[in-house]
């Protein structure tokens, strides 16, 4: 019994002596710094923005969570597609254009990614989708900006995620002088960008949608 | 549901086909208590693991990021498996074996990501005591069992180690649900696959009446190198705020509950298997306890209650069917 007992002590002292090696919460707390869009905003206001958190200084248009929003979907496969809507609420950017548009870039932190299930965040957070501790911003740089039929315009970029920069085009509405300035619906193919986990669970293609306000 | 039918052919009952086809051949040929014998299971326990991972196509072959370095992980523990098939275990020499290979695995297998804290030095180290920790601890756990106790009592010999075995392959399968719920869907399916190549190795013993006894000693290196890596992958890969005890606790487990072994002769062998078993399973469930109260704190209210919901409609559901067969 006695030597039982000392094995039984060395063994929570082993499950001591990892748990303080490292730790979890200030892990995963401090991996990716993370401001919250209300730090956003308060930020864009103080360089000069209107009330709405954007700012229109030379036809530029700041891009923060007060004013744009960044969402996806993804739909599983099979006849029940159970659509999940994703967002981000922190990122960066610009919009330019005065009359017609002729830049857009966007920084995002993937870690800021929400959607209505916690389970699901961290799902998508994780080594298998973002992969936020490896790859902790995705970004997409406008190249060139065509105009299209009906106020529309065919936006073509770079988009970097997961340390992978492809090519990316899609149609925009852009209309400057209403609100939401501009409006993009398209579907990119996730696996472009090495996000190949699941095609038999979850649909490759994803929807995005980008709506900026003034 | 997590897992696809693909996930559970290819990435369980392949690895479990795998490993029993190689530990039944050693049978076969009548090697099962020799040093053939007692290096085919680890063998067996990492080709199935390998079967199922590369089928599923967990992770490329040539290891890219530091996280493809697990399915090679196990493999690292081959050597020191080696030497304590030996007749007589080398247990210096595969000491020394654990130890270099702990130490490559330190390095290959912690992400070097720039905002990784704590710092990348401190996750070295952890890692590298966590294995050698591991491994002195399971090693001595495994040799208690396969010499000390109830040799005497009929079916001790086969039937002592396969449950040591089975608790073993009880954390692999806690391991499974810990990584689900920390949204590692692609680790869990890894876990899967190491715990259907385990269960190959345990199914032989079902299967061979006896003539294959389960050897813990030489399985030791490659269990451990392979659930080390498994869990510290899933721990500094996961966004989730699951507490690190938790990741701990799985893997020593089986160790743990070998402390239930009694002097020789001094309890029945049917008490000890349960004993062993049941605080295998108390340990494991603690250690999932853990994460799933740090889990429920980060659901909304909504969530909260229709978990509470679903696990009470299971509840009533296992209610109405028990009085139903009664």
């Amino acid at each position: 019994m006695k030597s039982n007992a000392k094995c039984a002590t060395g063994l929570f002292a082993l499950v001591t002596l990892f748990s303080s090696g490292c730790g979890v919460s200030e892990t995963s707390d401090m991996q990716v710094p993370i401001s919250n869009s209300n730090e956003e905003g308060s930020t864009g206001a103080e360089s000069g923005q209107s009330a709405g958190g954007s700012s229109e200084e030379a036809g530029s248009i700041v891009l923060s969570p007060a004013n744009t929003t960044i969402q996806f979907v993804g739909n599983h496969t099979g006849e029940d597609k159970k659509p999940r809507t994703c967002t981000f609420a922190s990122f960066t950017g610009s919009l330019a254009g005065e009359g017609e548009l002729t830049g857009l870039n966007v920084e995002i932190k993937t870690d800021s990614l929400e959607t209505e299930f916690a389970d699901l965040t961290t799902h998508l957070k994780n080594a298998e989708f973002f992969d936020v501790k490896r790859y902790p911003s995705a970004k997409f740089v406008a190249t060139s900006v065509e105009a299209g039929d009906g106020g529309m315009v065919n936006v073509t970029g770079d988009l970097t995620l997961l340390g992978q920069t492809h090519s990316l085009a899609f149609p925009a509405k852009f209309s400057p002088e209403s609100d939401p300035v501009l409006t993009a619906s398209f579907e990119i193919d996730r696996t472009k960008w090495g996000m190949n986990y699941g095609p038999d669970k979850i649909e490759k293609m994803v929807e995005m949608t980008i709506t900026v306000s003034k | 549901m997590p897992f696809t039918l693909a996930d559970l052919l290819l990435g369980f009952l392949l690895p479990v086909v795998v490993s029993w086809t190689i530990c039944s051949a050693t049978v076969f040929i009548g090697a099962s208590g020799r040093y053939v014998g007692r290096l085919m299971a680890p063998i067996a326990l990492l080709v199935g693991f390998s079967a199922g991972y590369y089928a599923l196509g967990l992770g490329p072959v040539i290891p890219r990021f530091d996280r493809d370095w697990l399915a090679i992980a196990a493999w690292m523990g081959l050597p020191a498996s080696a030497m304590l098939a030996c007749r007589e275990p080398m247990a210096k020499t595969a000491l020394i074996l654990a130890i270099a290979g702990a130490a490559v695995l330190a390095v290959v297998l912690v992400p070097t990501w720039e905002s990784l804290l704590p710092s990348l030095t401190q996750y070295r180290i952890s890692l590298f005591v966590g294995i050698i920790g591991l491994f002195a601890v399971s090693l001595s756990a495994a040799i208690r069992v396969d010499r000390r106790g109830l040799d005497s009592e009929r079916g001790y010999e086969a039937w002592g180690p396969a449950t040591h075995w089975l608790c073993v392959l009880l954390a692999l399968f806690f391991c499974v649900a810990l990584m689900v719920l920390s949204g590692s869907l692609g680790f869990a399916t890894v876990a899967i696959a190491a715990l259907g190549a385990g269960i190959g190795v345990l199914l032989t013993c079902v299967t061979s009446r006896r003539k294959f006894a389960v050897p813990l000693v030489s399985l030791v290196p490659v269990w451990t190198f392979l659930v080390c890596g498994l869990v510290f992958t899933a721990f500094v890969n996961s966004s989730a705020t699951i507490p690190l005890a938790a990741y701990v606790m799985l893997p020593v487990a089986p160790a743990l509950s070998s402390t239930m072994l009694p002097r020789r002769g001094s309890a029945t062998l049917r008490r000890h298997l349960l004993g062993a078993l049941i605080l295998c399973a108390v340990t494991c469930m603690a250690a999932l306890g853990l994460a799933v109260g740090a889990q429920w704190e980060s659901l909304t209210t909504r969530e909260q209650h229709q978990n509470a919901l679903s696990l009470g409609g299971a509840f009533l559901r296992l209610f109405v069917l028990a009085i139903h067969w009664v």
